[in-house]
């Protein structure tokens, strides 16, 4: 986005945020994590428009699944197998941990809940100190049976 | 006998508007994901307590809080404005400026929808620094994230453009959760909402 002999200059120093105008009439804002965005130059960074530097998220969750008597390692561009103990599982899904991306790997049991995880680069998800009427359990259930229909529906499963 | 500040607790206030409710819900959904604790005078439907007896124990409970002003505005119905969250706002930096030595290490995020719009209304509060998100949840949750990640001192938190794109997978899912547990999305109440956030986060992030 710069011109061709024009060189940027720092306009001003925010919170996590650094902002360069690289042109006759645009700046970026530069975040300590990476995020981008252009600014119209004479505009309050308020109505800044936001550029999508990277549309997809960049942690990945890795899934434990049993799958006909065995058990399948599945995620989204970190490559699947399976496999014929959990224990084996769980090993391979630890090695996929090891890329130094941020992430999580899920266990999943026979009643579609979670019974083992563990993150990596990323901070813990607490749990909310108020209890849910509909019940954890329940709302544990929902939630494994939306992401197992999602993992079973993709092709990388299909293909195990 | 006074209650421990939690240092992983975010108080929210905040309207709970139908029209709000995307905001809200995407700043849960960030508070959780960064690792944090919402709180809001919305967890607890005790009728026994009052409200605002509710509201200074959670205030004193959290270390952390974020306050959005974006809503006080004229009701054309009763031509007033309604005062709670510049209210709650008053109550949070009471509690910093006057309580103890650990309620003096509070932070607080200053929200609205545009960053100038409190001169008109709350002037007392030149030199905070107001974030401006909008009126879009995209913009409030990177707000919030970039806050907390300068506030708390907490390395390796996401990106808020990262929490963003997931906040929008769990929106896509939220209806078919919604439907397996009998419940509205429209209508879903604070405790639930933080209940599935957390659990979703820790089962596909």
């Amino acid at each position: 986005m710069v011109e061709d002999g024009l060189c940027p200059v720092l306009l001003e120093v925010g919170v996590n945020r650094s902002r360069i105008r690289c042109g006759e009439e645009l700046a970026l804002d530069v975040y300590d994590d990476g995020q981008i965005a252009a600014v119209p130059v004479g505009r309050a960074w308020t109505n800044r428009l936001q550029l999508k530097m990277n549309s997809m998220a960049k942690s990945k969750t890795v899934h434990v699944v049993p799958k006909n008597g065995s058990w399948a390692v599945r995620s989204e561009g970190r490559g699947s197998s399976v496999h014929s103990t959990q224990a084996e599982a769980i090993t391979a899904a630890r090695h996929l941990m090891k890329d130094g991306r941020s992430g999580q790997f899920v266990v999943w049991g026979q009643s579609g809940r979670i019974v083992k995880s563990e993150t990596y680069r990323l901070p813990k998800v607490k749990t909310p100190p108020r209890k849910s009427r509909l019940g954890r359990k329940k709302i544990e259930e929902a939630v494994g049976s939306v992401v197992l229909d999602r993992l079973n529906s993709s092709s990388l499963l299909s293909r195990a | 006998m006074p209650s421990r500040v939690r240092s992983d607790h975010v108080f929210i206030n905040c309207p709970f508007d139908p029209g709000y409710r995307a905001i809200l819900d995407g700043i849960v959904f960030a508070i959780y994901d960064l690792g944090f604790v919402a709180r809001c005078a919305l967890e607890d439907d005790d009728g026994g307590e009052i409200r605002l007896s509710k509201i200074q124990r959670i205030i004193e409970e959290c270390k952390f809080g974020i306050h959005d002003l974006s809503a006080v505005a004229l009701d054309p119905a009763i031509n007033l404005p309604r005062f709670n969250m510049p209210l709650e706002l008053g109550l949070f930096l009471g509690c910093k400026r006057f309580g103890a030595i650990a309620q003096r290490k509070k932070k607080c995020l200053i929200l609205d929808s545009d960053r100038y719009r409190y001169r008109n209304f709350i002037s007392d509060i030149a030199g905070q620094d107001i974030h401006a998100h909008a009126g879009q949840p995209r913009e409030a949750i990177i707000e919030v994230r970039n806050w907390l990640a300068g506030v708390s001192g907490r390395r390796l938190l996401p990106g808020g453009a990262e929490v963003s794109v997931r906040y929008e997978r769990f929106q896509a899912d939220l209806p078919t959760l919604c439907a397996r547990v009998q419940r509205d999305p429209a209508n879903l109440i604070f405790v639930d909402l933080s209940e599935m956030v957390s659990i979703w986060l820790e089962a596909d992030r």
